[in-house]
């Protein structure tokens, strides 16, 4: 009968963000001094897809009713190890950017071996897991520096037909070979189930096992993409403990913002991608009315509070208490 | 091989999930092909499901938590025809639905019973045991102690072997076991 009603019920969290994504866009480009112009979406674009990167790579552990606070410590780690190997030109740099996304595959790998079949829970496992990232990292460059082959950081920090910023393209490109093949796949719908209810999923013969080992893997890939990224963007690697945290805590927030539900089975990555450069705008929309840069974590703060509230608001349409604790 | 568990809320459906999604669990390997999921073919089935059982549901894109209790039980069993199990084991199905639903249910076992599958149906019902069952095992004490079949199968003769009450001397009466 009316599918897209549903369809449309379903995807209300990833509409929201991109509505509020929007607006909030359209306020901050108007109030730029440099108006609406391709440099100004350029710089916004870089930034966000950094953080709308690690954001995906948490919405797939998040779907599955875990999460990961290893996410930022893998971009730290993959940014250290690509200002080493993602140098020289041609092959060598195909080789390096090849090293880096199998590194954040086998950062996935460690964290999905521990919680699967290690049985610790996430939160502490992948706590600690980031802890060892983070040493790797501190091995790898104990101080910041490092290089990245120019043309190809130049090529993807740059624009597309002077206009398009090339990042969102490389971003598009990622949902395209990672997101929307994962979704149409066994494995991601068995995924959607285990978040959804893990008893069920396993009464029902869904293969529970596999389905968090990839959520962990495509996480870690997913964040090594993004250290990646910032490596083209920095031209350097650091590693900043104080940055792979921040990166975590707002992963997490810009999945909430996103409609990405904390308790599994619902949310997509595109919701956490808009939810991502959500938050990101909030930073720049105080930047543009001449705020204080101390107010930063005051707003976010506020509107994540305010993005929860709203995700609540399905607890005043439930008649039953208890039907919100099937 | 399928199994209906007894709690179709915890353990039978992924209530936010729409029905068709839930429907295609068990058979995901008969829906997908290397790995993807064929949009086409899982509508198909899903359809075919909805038909057989004749599932009240506004939409298959509706989650299954909508639906009403009778009418996600039989989700939860069209789920599992869909993966084309020979071995069903039900735990308690009719459990909480209505009578009607019951009726559809049974007259559903007993067609597959025909088409070959094998069902071992458990329940704490006796009428469900007189009505629908070939054969009735009674356990007691971790023991299968009495195996009742066709006729044999009447509520006095099994209260006395669940209550284990003088079932030998029950067994003379009723008439030749086994």
């Amino acid at each position: 009968m009316s599918d897209w009603r549903y369809g449309l019920t379903q995807n209300r969290g990833t509409l929201l963000a991109l509505i509020f994504f929007l607006v909030m866009f359209a306020i901050y480009s108007s109030n730029h001094p440099a108006g609406f112009s391709a440099n100004v979406v350029q710089t916004a674009a870089n930034k966000g897809v950094l953080l709308a990167l690690v954001a995906m790579a948490q919405t797939f552990v998040v779907i599955t009713a875990a999460i990961d606070l290893s996410v930022g410590m893998v971009l730290v780690l993959t940014n250290c190890l690509a200002s080493w190997i993602v140098v020289g030109a041609g092959a060598s740099a195909a080789l390096g950017v090849a090293g880096v996304l199998l590194t954040g595959l086998a950062c996935g790998a460690i964290n999905g071996l521990i919680v699967i079949y290690g049985r610790l829970q996430p939160i502490v496992a992948t706590i600690a897991s980031g802890s060892v990232f983070f040493g790797l990292a501190l091995l790898l460059r104990p101080v910041p520096g490092g290089d990245v082959y120019g043309p190809l950081a130049d090529t993807l920090t740059g624009r597309v037909f002077r206009v398009v910023p090339a990042s969102l393209v490389a971003l598009g490109a990622v949902i395209l070979v990672i997101w929307i093949p994962y979704i149409r796949s066994k494995i991601g719908r068995a995924a959607y189930a285990v978040g959804s209810s893990e008893t069920a999923a396993y009464m029902s013969g869904v293969p529970v096992g596999p389905a968090k080992s990839w959520a962990y893997l495509l996480s870690g890939l997913t964040a090594s993409l993004g250290g990646l990224f910032l490596t083209f963007v920095t031209y350097s690697g650091e590693a900043s403990a104080a940055n792979g945290n921040t990166y975590t805590l707002f992963s997490i927030a810009a999945v909430v913002l996103g409609g990405v539900s904390l308790f599994g089975g619902s949310g997509s990555a595109i919701g956490a991608i808009f939810g991502a450069l959500m938050f990101r705008t909030i930073g720049d929309l105080l930047f543009v009315f001449n705020l204080d840069p101390l107010w930063q974590p005051l707003f976010q703060g506020l509107v994540l509070l305010a993005a929860v509230c709203v995700g609540s608001a399905r607890l005043f349409q439930v008649r039953n208490r208890l039907d919100l604790f099937p | 091989m399928a199994l209906i568990p007894e709690d179709r809320r915890t353990e039978g459906l992924m209530l936010p999930m729409s029905v068709r999604e839930n429907l295609s669990f068990a058979a995901l390997p008969r829906v997908s092909r290397g790995g993807v999921i064929d949009g086409q073919r899982e509508n198909a089935l899903v359809a075919q499901m909805v038909d057989l059982l004749e599932i009240q549901a506004a939409s298959t894109a509706a989650p299954a938590g909508s639906l009403s209790g009778g009418n996600q039980q039989k989700v939860v069993i069209a789920k599992w025809l869909m993966a084309e199990p020979r071995i069903i084991l039900l735990n308690d199905p009719t459990r909480g639905i209505d009578v009607g639903t019951k009726q559809e249910i049974y007259v559903l076992l007993r067609r597959l019973a025909e088409a070959g599958a094998a069902i071992v149906f458990y329940t704490t019902d006796y009428d469900e045991l007189i009505g629908c069952c070939d054969r009735a095992l009674v356990l007691y004490d971790g023991a299968i102690k009495r195996v009742l079949s066709g006729p044999e199968i009447t509520e006095r003769a099994l209260i006395s072997s669940a209550l284990n009450i003088g079932a030998e001397a029950e067994a003379e009466g009723a008439g030749p076991q086994r």
